[in-house]
């Protein structure tokens, strides 16, 4: 069990005030290891958690996420601030994964934003045969989910985990990725409504199966 | 049905009016409940032996470029310096110069022999006269009468 619908687990979400965060970035820049260590300490999870789903060999996943902290420690001079940190180590995970997914040739998984929807039913833009609300987080309902992220294309899986689990907004999220905020827009009800379609179908198998 | 014509946008991609996009927003709120499913997953913690793997290559990272600007900076300045000693040491040393020589000379050309040069030809010719008996070299004796 990992707890209710909702609730973050604090041990993957440890923010650090903004200033706290400037001054190890300038400690960084003068390659302080030390310093840009508690910054690993602070994202490390989150974003091995995005490249672990963004790849679907763990051992890619956990080669990439140092990569991306090794990157961003070699690049902390170019770093300009106009971004948050954040934002910056999600670029760099998002182009390395990209990168990763290119070299494996993922096929049309990676290339194909609307191959999940060629060959389904209409979308339903409001999907009450569920009330997330009521849901409890188990594994089996995990598993669910994270299956749904694997099954679609790779530019809805990466604003999804962006927005909803990494709480970004539109504007960041299209500085990230390096798209229109109307493009993040519409991947991210896509995104949703082949979640919602998952999942429902996963609600409606276990009711019928009670 | 939802219009057919945002859903093609939707998925295509292309822009849309601001009354497409306001509905957009409005599809995206009412989705909402579906974003804790996702917020909600558990973000694995990564290894001790990954972190320790990382923590050596930042040290790597971090201790070349220090080493190579220090190594840098220390034989450069070593290397000048020891070039401004070898400039002073083994330069050359100009030999001091006469200026009165240097300022007397050209007026020499231009006025004719030099003095020692006169004084050789005025030898020269006294010598050549004596020689083809020209010159009368006055005898001790010959203008004693008393002598005959």
């Amino acid at each position: 069990m990992n707890g209710l619908v909702g609730v973050e687990s604090l041990a993957n979400r440890r923010h650090m005030d903004a200033a706290t965060e400037q001054a190890l970035v300038a400690q960084s820049r003068r390659q302080d290891a030390e310093a840009f260590g508690k910054i690993v300490d602070a994202y490390q999870a989150r974003v091995l958690g995005f490249v672990r789903r963004m790849l679907r060999s763990e051992e890619e996943a956990l080669d990439v996420a140092q990569e991306v902290f090794i990157k961003a420690f070699q690049g902390l001079a170019r770093f300009d601030g106009r971004c948050s940190l954040r934002t910056w180590l999600f670029r760099i995970a998002h182009n390395l994964c990209i990168d990763r997914s290119r070299r494996v040739d993922r096929g049309p998984d990676f290339n194909s934003l609307d191959s999940s929807f060629d060959d389904e039913e209409p979308l339903e833009f409001a999907d009450t045969r569920w009330d997330p609300e009521m849901l409890v987080m188990n594994e089996e309902l995990s598993v669910v989910v994270e299956e749904a992220l694997g099954s679609m294309s790779e530019k809805l899986r990466t604003v999804l985990l962006l927005h909803d689990k990494e709480d970004m907004g539109y504007e960041e999220i299209a500085s990230t990725v390096n798209v229109p905020v109307g493009t993040v827009k519409s991947r991210l009800f896509l995104a949703r409504a082949h979640m919602q379609k998952h999942v429902g179908d996963y609600l409606a198998s276990a009711r019928g199966g009670v | 049905m939802k219009d057919q014509e945002l859903i093609l946008k939707i998925v295509r991609e292309t822009p849309m009016t601001a009354s497409e996009s306001l509905e957009l927003d409005e599809l995206l709120e009412a989705q909402v409940t579906s974003a804790p499913l996702v917020g909600a997953l558990h973000d694995p913690e990564p290894s001790l032996s990954w972190r320790s793997a990382l923590n050596e290559e930042l040290l790597k990272c971090s201790v070349k470029p220090k080493r190579r600007s220090v190594t840098f900076w220390v034989s450069g300045f070593a290397a000048t310096a020891v070039a401004v000693l070898a400039l002073f040491v083994f330069m050359p040393h100009a030999p001091k110069v006469d200026r009165t020589a240097i300022s007397t000379a050209p007026l020499a050309k231009q006025t004719g022999p030099s003095l020692e040069e006169s004084l050789v030809s005025a030898h020269h010719e006294a010598d050549l006269e004596t020689g083809m008996g020209v010159s009368w070299t006055p005898e001790p004796n010959s203008s004693r009468p008393d002598s005959l």
